[in-house]
């Protein structure tokens, strides 16, 4: 039986498909972004310390992405302080990183907007949404650079670091605040479509939004923060997980397991054989 | 064998052999303990279940066991709301309700050809509520196994009937099964979603008639709502199976209107949810096994062995009240008829919205839209005679429809007139050609509660008005600032219930 899209699906795929091109692209970026200094020799600051690090490190197997990392290459996770270089290169990959981890996420949120405001303020109203979005992932994304880089200091290795940020993520993963998180997450205003009440309701939605989704994140995105060597394949797998359990609708708080079990079943729906 | 569901006010008497063996096979289900599948709350459990409400109406004592986790979650909250799985769940929970009474009415001896009976309340002097349901006694003796006290009526008052001014046939217009979310026309069936438990933008037929008969039947007593009137109650009302049987033959008498009333055709619509990995939908079926069925699998109701004794090819709306020159023009004809699907080119836009949220308090509340200069010169472009005649057939119709945005309150009871159009000095009820519609938000509480499926975000309503705006602009009253949008509580809504429409919009669909 061959589908027809229905209207609703086509709707979906007008904003779906530039997103997920932007994602993608993202993607790329970040990983030029780590392979880059490593090798053309480029002389950012960060990256000349990087290059450093990766000696003083001996992690050669992944070039680039531990210089961005909270208090990597210091040679002893012990000194895990927050170094300029380090900090230039977290802030030059950022856009990247979040766009690669979180556009895909906004997609509803776009489409809500897109759909309810006045044809002539879409681009006005969703690039308000967005840049308040951003300036706040960007200014919780520095509050988690700031506390992997304390972790790395007080953890005293890297690997109780990492160990230490898991056991959070977990916890956080099972409290009736991180459903709260999601649940607000899913919730799509309405935004006033005249003057300057729209631009407040732009503002005001694409920073909330970021809250709960800051709020639904940033214990797994601690966990990639803090591997050096596997940052990037951390970030993926973590990537796919939030983009997983978007999929799950609302549900009342608790304290209990929160796998996504939609994605999961989606998943395995397309791959079974037949 | 061919099922036949009969009219039950032609049955040829208030207790006829069909609704006699119907309040039998009723009386078996109730006995059967709430844990097991064929029970008579079990089944409604399927539809929703709410353990605060359940006690509250006496459906829940302190003895009953709840059915094990397992069969909660396979079988119960499974109804389909705000979603184009509304029609084709509905028609399989029937199918399956039925044959469990079937197969009790069989072993008490009864017919093996009994099929449930439909509420046709459209029909002259069938509104009132089916005798045999409003009576505590029934020829059995003892307690009458289809009465429910919990059942309060428009007034609130136990006199129960389907007011025929609040309800409409308008949904049979509709010209395609599914629409969108975005502004315009949701469908005749509905938004393509998944699993929906409780969507939050219904379909046409799911809107009108369907959600007004269930909150004007169930009512409240000002305390607490009539059993119909919730949908995590309404299935322990055996008038619910009736009127889901009337909806069940609307959606039917659709497909039979015209050739182009098709339902979807895609695989997405045909494997449903499960198709997509989602929860199946799951019935208990009368030896213990379970029947796991798709949309696409309960769409062809002649496959399915069934019929009504009445079902008219063209079911249709009251005619539009419109000038007959508006009628006449081919364009409006053929929307009306329903003969043209949605082209794909079609677009929808927003031409205005209310400064704010509307509180629904008092019994008259006054709101304005504001309409965007360009976007209201659009539409009255678009909606002259001349554009009307050089556009190509297959373009995509100019319509224009009012959305009220994200209704949230604490009450299940609310309903409303909505017109448009009409000054504020005014009474609304002397412009019967000013009223956009009436609706009800089923489901409203739990729609508004942060942690339910709707996240807090409430119900949203569609209704199309591009007569109204047709007839303002020939009158030269569209060519305005802001237009009155007037909202007629049916029946008063408590203060405290906090009733509020978050926005009131106005959307044009077209090329």
């Amino acid at each position: 039986m061959r589908s027809q899209p229905t209207p609703e699906a086509r709707h979906r795929r007008r904003l779906r498909t530039p997103v997920l091109v932007v994602t993608a692209l993202a993607w790329a970026a970040t990983l030029a972004v780590h392979l880059l200094p490593a090798t053309s020799g480029h002389h950012l600051h960060g990256a000349r310390q990087l290059h450093t690090m990766q000696h003083t490190n001996d992690m050669p197997g992944m070039p680039g992405m531990s210089g961005m990392l909270p208090g990597a290459g210091t040679g002893s996770p012990s000194n895990g302080s927050l170094s300029t270089g380090s900090l230039q290169m977290f802030l030059l990959g950022w856009p990247f990183m979040l766009t690669a981890m979180m556009a895909p996420l906004l997609v509803p949120v776009l489409r809500h907007v897109h759909a309810r405001s006045l044809p002539s303020r879409r681009r006005r109203t969703l690039t308000l949404l967005v840049a308040a979005y951003v300036a706040v992932w960007t200014a919780g994304g520095l509050v988690l650079f700031g506390l992997a880089a304390a972790v790395r200091a007080g953890a005293g290795s890297g690997a109780v670091a990492i160990g230490s940020a898991i056991a959070a993520a977990a916890l956080w993963q099972l409290s009736p605040l991180k459903q709260r998180c999601l649940n607000r997450h899913h919730v799509q205003p309405l935004i006033a479509a005249f003057g300057r009440p729209a631009d407040r309701d732009a503002l005001r939605f694409g920073g909330t939004h970021a809250l709960w989704c800051l709020g639904s994140c940033w214990a797994l995105m601690m966990v990639p923060l803090l591997f050096d060597r596997w940052h990037l394949a951390a970030m993926a797998v973590v990537t796919l997980y939030l983009w997983a359990e978007s999929f799950d609708p609302p549900a009342p708080p608790a304290w209990c397991p929160r796998l996504p079990v939609t994605a999961v079943r989606v998943v395995s729906t397309v791959v079974k054989p037949g | 064998m061919t099922y036949t569901r009969p009219n039950v006010w032609e049955l040829g008497g208030e207790w006829a052999e069909p609704i006699l063996w119907y309040a039998r096979g009723v009386a078996a289900m109730r006995e059967r303990p709430l844990s097991e599948p064929t029970s008579w709350r079990f089944y409604a459990g399927i539809h929703g279940f709410d353990r605060q409400l359940w006690r509250q109406l006496g459906y829940l004592g302190a003895s009953d066991r709840l059915p094990s986790d397992a069969l909660r979650r396979r079988f119960w909250a499974q109804c389909q709301h705000g979603s184009w799985n509304f029609l084709p769940w509905h028609r399989g929970y029937l199918l399956a309700f039925e044959q469990v009474v079937r197969a009790e009415i069989v072993r008490l001896g009864g017919p093996a050809d009994w099929a449930l009976p439909y509420w046709d309340y459209f029909k002259p002097g069938q509104n009132a509520l089916p005798p045999a349901f409003a009576r505590p006694d029934w020829p059995d003796g003892g307690t009458n196994p289809l009465f429910v006290p919990a059942r309060y009526g428009p007034a609130g008052d136990g006199k129960v009937f389907v007011p025929l001014n609040n309800v409409n046939l308008r949904a049979m217009n509709e010209r395609a099964f599914t629409g969108v979310s975005n502004g315009a026309s949701p469908g005749f069936g509905g938004v393509d979603t998944g699993f929906s438990h409780s969507g939050r933008i219904p379909g046409a037929l799911e809107s009108q008639p369907h959600n007004m008969v269930h909150v004007l039947v169930g009512g409240d007593n000002g305390v607490l709502p009539g059993v119909m009137t919730v949908p995590d109650t309404a299935g322990l009302d055996p008038v619910f199976w009736l009127h889901h049987a009337n909806i069940d033959r609307l959606w039917e008498s659709w497909n039979r209107a015209t050739p182009s009333h098709r339902n979807p055709t895609g695989a997405r619509w045909a494997a449903g949810p499960a198709g997509r990995g989602q929860r199946a939908f799951a019935m208990p079926k009368p030896d213990g096994s379970t029947w796991t069925f798709t949309p696409g699998e309960v769409t062809d109701l002649v496959t399915l062995g069934y019929t009504y004794t009445d079902l008219p090819s063209a079911i249709a709306a009251a005619p539009p009240a419109e000038p007959r020159e508006r009628l006449a023009r081919p364009e409006i004809a053929a929307r009306l008829e329903g003969a043209r699907p949605v082209p794909e080119d079609t677009h929808v836009e927003l031409v205005g919205t209310s400064p704010g949220p509307v509180p629904i308090q008092g019994s008259d509340i006054r709101s304005h839209v504001r309409l965007d200069a360009g976007m209201r010169r659009k539409v009255t472009a678009r909606l002259a005679p001349a554009l009307r005649a050089v556009g190509s057939p297959a373009a995509a119709p100019e319509q224009v429809f009012l959305n009220l945005e994200n209704i949230r309150g604490q009450s299940d009871r609310a309903a409303f007139d909505v017109y448009v159009g009409v000054p504020d000095d005014q009474d609304p009820a002397a412009f019967p050609d000013r009223l956009a519609g009436s609706i009800a938000p089923f489901g409203l509480r739990k729609a508004s509660a942060p942690d339910q499926e709707h996240a807090g975000q409430g119900l949203t309503f569609v209704l199309e008005i591009t007569q109204i705006v047709d007839q303002l602009h020939l009158d030269s009253s569209f060519d305005v600032d802001t237009l009155p949008v007037r909202i007629v509580p049916i029946g008063p809504v408590a203060p405290e219930a906090d009733v509020s429409v978050g926005r009131i919009s106005i959307f044009r669909s077209g090329r």
